[in-house]
């Protein structure tokens, strides 16, 4: 038996981006009853996104099955350093990346260093890489959204865990209450630190993250959900010298999120949530302060078809971040250090409140497009800005008599964003918004076609430009802690080329290419003329493919190479870089077996991050015989037992 | 799943996440603050200075474009330097004045006072203009420090070149650190002296110790008098004579270049001039020993 859950569902295919879900709901002895779901395009989604599923994260190699870090196979993301899962996205710095999970707005999504995410795999269904004008439930980021959408609750018991040489996560989710209700509680635990204490007893490495969701199913219509996330990492050093005995910390973070919603689903697909988020953020970094932010946010929005070609959005969200952290004594300080320290740590309330409507207008099978518009307003410190933020993109299908499906891309969008550190660290922010609203200003087009053997290929050139943005490569390769007031406008662009060739990894054979030709540049000041990037890579290519062997055996395998940094010389700012440092290049690779268990398996996964033991050049040093200064080899090898219930 | 069954898991979720919490600020390296507490002597406010050369000194004015910098000892024993809260602070010595250093290490501190110029125009060696801080002097004055120097740093290379002759010199781009203005008399003889100067030696350093988190008043006495005594013998016998015998056109004014020129007496010294410092090195270096420790009041 097929059950829709309404008529507007019932009439449209599985969407492109919310792809369709069946559960075997009857008990396994007794008469099938299966329930199908879908969605209709909504415009949650933005036609030039690229989504990965939550089988596919599992295998692409060197990502740990992290939902999250699975991105960096896509073309136009460019790592700080190979491994870190720090992205430039499009000439975007990482400040510049928001990270989402069922629109909860995370500082990070990563324990530290080369650790793993912090959202159990289990949890997530989807994860989603808006480059360009996204969705207008997002905002507040210059430069791209990084979406994650956790599963539907589960129907009958289910679980997933993982226990690997340097921790063990698990996730287990259960309905309960006649299957009204679900419960389901898991984390991750390192024994990092007992590890090293026993190669560098000095040296302290903890993380570990924590995830529950309730829901309880009000009616058939309504829903009533809980999603508490957290984290915790912690790096330090024992110092005997000078005395006292003391542990010198490097970071220290943490954050904790708990979103309670109330869900609706109407009869003609509209879909309603109200939700609010309480949250608290906590970090130190080594020779810095502590910082504390105490947030609540609220949201809500309503989607509904306003014909039968058209679906609307109209949403509002506001967050309020309550900062405050251990300013120095006056007199223990130098004023300037003072007042940078104010900047960061100063106790204020900063608020940030959005409005949008968004519409979607489907006329055919397969045609898109989707305009939104959206402002938002930033308050901190009794310093007002505020950031309009209209989008536009699009999938329409160009006629190609009976040759294979061609689809034009485009997208258009403004986006704004309050001040930003470089690098997203909990509860670390400007005040005052010095510099004023940044800005990105998105422009992309090109084309998807539909080729044999279940492949697809995208080609998008893209040039995008930002104002205001704070970012490594602003002040050279160092990072400048207490330099608050960006320089004056900041301008920087990115423009180039992204091919992305696939087909899933889940198939049984599946392979991928993406590679992104483009060029990152700062633009003019007062003071300085253009210049190259240091994160400009040029060229970013990745081939990488999986194959089901048989008797349980998966294996895949990824090549990444691109072009090494420029090098500039003793001078950080120079104007033209002497030349290319060394290209970098690194393979990841991952072997699974299988074994079926009940309607689960059991895996042992042996994956490498980087296996090839690669070194990347960052850096050259001429005083005069010159030698490259070299970061790595990071490399990250994992062996682990994995589970699903 | 039962209600306990999952009242039990959030339970534990909770405990698991109450167990972690980032540490608050620690404080590994103490520092804290020195207030300068400077205080004028008679002489800095204008009271006669009898010399024991028979003259009578009037310091009319004397205008110093100074600041304070501290140094202590970290705990892992390094020699760390405190921030000035101003650098380049303008002020008479007839006044009291306070030059602020913050972040020094807890514990024994030392503080000498340097002198700062004004920045006349750009310059590609790094010396920027600088905003005039100025604590109480009058505006002509003040404008002084605007201007080139009457006498300026200067340094004769071996080849017989100087240094002001270098086009971006540091004289030629900059102006006044001190300026000095007096008048002394002895039997119906009145010499006058009125010249800004740019070189001047940093005071003797000047010790006090240093509270966490605190703000800790160190005094000194502004003796101007001291530009008149040797300034190697801080208990030598306060002179003019020299000044007087520099008026070598007799017009009862001391010029700049009558000051370049002569040199003061040195008794030990050889007859090579070149072995004598002339009246202005004198007065560059007497100027480190104007700043007097003093008892708290």
């Amino acid at each position: 038996m097929f059950v829709f859950s309404s008529p507007a569902e019932a009439q449209s295919e599985p969407a492109q981006s919310e792809p369709a879900q069946s559960e075997r709901a009857a008990d396994q002895g007794g008469p099938d009853e299966v329930k199908i779901r879908g969605t209709r395009a909504k415009p949650n989604a933005s036609p030039t996104e690229h989504k990965i599923g939550r089988e596919e994260m599992k295998v692409i190699p060197g990502a740990f099955g992290d939902p999250y870090r699975a991105i960096d196979m896509l073309p136009g993301v460019v790592p700080t350093v190979s491994g870190l899962p720090y992205y430039y996205v499009r000439g975007a710095p990482p400040s510049a990346v928001g990270y989402f999970i069922d629109e909860i707005r995370v500082p990070f999504l990563f324990h530290f260093a080369l650790g793993p995410g912090v959202i159990q795999p289990a949890l997530v269904d989807e994860v989603t890489l808006h480059p360009a004008a996204y969705p207008g439930r997002y905002g507040r980021y210059a430069g791209a959204i990084v979406a994650g959408k956790t599963r539907e609750p589960p129907t009958t018991l289910s679980g997933e865990g993982q226990l690997r040489i340097y921790d063990a996560g698990l996730y287990v989710e259960s309905p309960f209450a006649n299957g009204r209700a679900t419960a389901g509680v898991g984390g991750r635990f390192s024994y990092t630190a007992a590890l090293l204490s026993l190669v560098t007893p000095d040296t302290t490495l903890a993380y570990r993250d924590y995830n529950a969701r309730v829901s309880y199913d009000l009616s058939d219509r309504w829903r009533l959900s809980a999603l508490a996330i957290g984290s915790y990492d912690y790096a330090a050093e024992t110092r005997r010298d000078p005395p006292p005995e003391h542990e010198e910390v490097f970071f220290a973070s943490e954050f904790h999120r708990l979103d309670l919603r109330l869900d609706r689903q109407g009869e003609n697909g509209a879909t309603t949530r109200i939700a609010t988020t309480f949250g608290l953020d906590r970090s130190r970094l080594e020779g810095s302060r502590f910082a504390q932010d105490f947030l609540f946010g609220a949201r809500a929005r309503h989607g509904a078809p306003l014909h039968r070609d058209v679906d609307i959005e109209v949403g509002l969200d506001t967050t309020i971040d309550h900062i405050s952290g251990d300013l120095p004594s006056l007199y223990a300080v130098g004023q300037q250090e003072l007042e940078n320290t104010k900047a960061f740590f100063e106790p204020r309330t900063d608020t940030a409140t959005g409005a949008w409507v968004s519409g979607s207008w489907h006329p055919s099978r397969g045609f898109e497009l989707t305009a939104t518009a959206r402002a938002d307003v930033f308050t901190s410190k009794g310093e007002v800005g505020v950031g309009p933020s209209p989008r536009v993109s699009m999938r329409v299908p160009l006629p190609t008599r009976g040759g294979p499906k061609i689809v034009f891309l485009g997208a258009l969008g403004i986006a704004p964003q309050p001040p930003a550190f470089a690098i997203p660290i909990p509860a670390v922010g400007y005040s005052g918004l010095p510099g004023g609203i940044g800005f990105g200003y998105q422009k992309s087009a090109g084309a998807e076609i539909e080729l044999p053997w279940k492949f697809t290929a995208r080609a998008v050139g893209f040039h995008h430009s930002y104002f205001n943005l704070r970012d490594f490569s602003r002040t050279s390769s160092d990072i400048d802690l207490e330099r608050p007031v960006p320089v004056p406008s900041s301008p920087t662009q990115a423009y180039g080329a992204e091919l992305f060739v696939h087909r899933k990894l889940t198939e049984k054979v599946g392979a991928f290419l993406s590679y992104t030709l483009s060029r990152s540049e700062i633009g003019a000041t007062e003071t300085t003329p253009k210049r190259i990037s240091p994160f400009d890579r040029t060229h970013v290519l990745q081939i990488g493919g999986a194959v089901y062997l048989g008797a349980g055996f998966r294996t895949s395998a990824r090549f990444l190479t691109y072009r090494g940094w420029p090098d500039q010389g003793s001078d950080p700012n120079a104007l033209v870089a002497n030349d290319r440092l060394r290209p970098f290049f690194r393979v990841d690779a991952r072997i699974e077996k299988r074994w079926q268990w009940q309607t689960g398996y059991i895996a042992l996964v042996l994956e490498a991050l980087n296996a090839s033991a690669s070194k990347e050049v960052v850096k050259r040093i001429c005083d005069p015989d010159c030698r490259d200064e070299t970061i790595g080899p990071i490399v990250a090898p994992s062996l682990g037992v994995e589970g699903v219930l | 799943m039962s209600t306990r069954a999952v009242a039990c898991l959030v339970t534990l979720a909770v405990l698991s996440s109450s167990s972690s919490c980032v540490p608050s600020t620690a404080d590994a390296d103490p520092r804290g603050a020195i207030a300068l507490q400077l205080r004028p002597s008679p002489a800095a406010l204008g009271e006669p200075i009898m010399t024991s050369d028979g003259w009578t000194v009037h310091v009319d004015a004397f205008v110093l474009q100074a600041f304070a910098n501290a140094s202590g000892e970290t705990p892992d024993g390094a020699d760390s330097f405190g921030k000035p809260a101003q650098t380049d602070v303008l002020f008479p010595a007839s006044r009291p004045t306070e030059l602020v250093t913050y972040a020094i290490p807890a514990g024994p501190a030392s503080i000498q006072i340097g002198f700062s110029i004004h920045g006349l125009k750009p310059s590609l060696h790094g010396v920027q203009a600088i905003r005039q801080n100025n604590q109480g002097v009058a505006p002509e004055l003040a404008e002084r420090f605007n201007q080139p120097p009457d006498i300026a740093f200067d340094y004769e290379f071996p080849d017989g070149t100087h240094l002001s002759d270098e086009p971006d010199a540091v004289s030629n781009i900059g102006g006044p650190a001190f300026l000095l203005i007096a008048h002394a008399e002895k039997a119906g003889r009145t010499i006058k002296l009125d010249v800004s100067m740019q070189d001047a030696f940093p005071s003797d350093p000047i010790y006090g110790t240093v509270v966490a988190n605190a703000l800790t008043n160190v005094y000194a006495t502004i003796a101007v008098e001291n530009l008149f005594r040797d300034e190697d013998d801080k208990s030598a016998p306060l002179l003019f004579e020299d000044f007087a015998a520099a008026d070598t056109n007799h017009d009862g004014v001391l010029s700049p270049k009558e000051l370049q020129v002569a040199r003061e007496p040195c008794p030990g010294c050889s007859d090579v001039l070149a072995q004598r410092m002339t009246l202005v090195q004198a007065i560059s270096r007497r100027i480190s020993n104007i700043f007097v420790p003093a008892p708290s009041p």
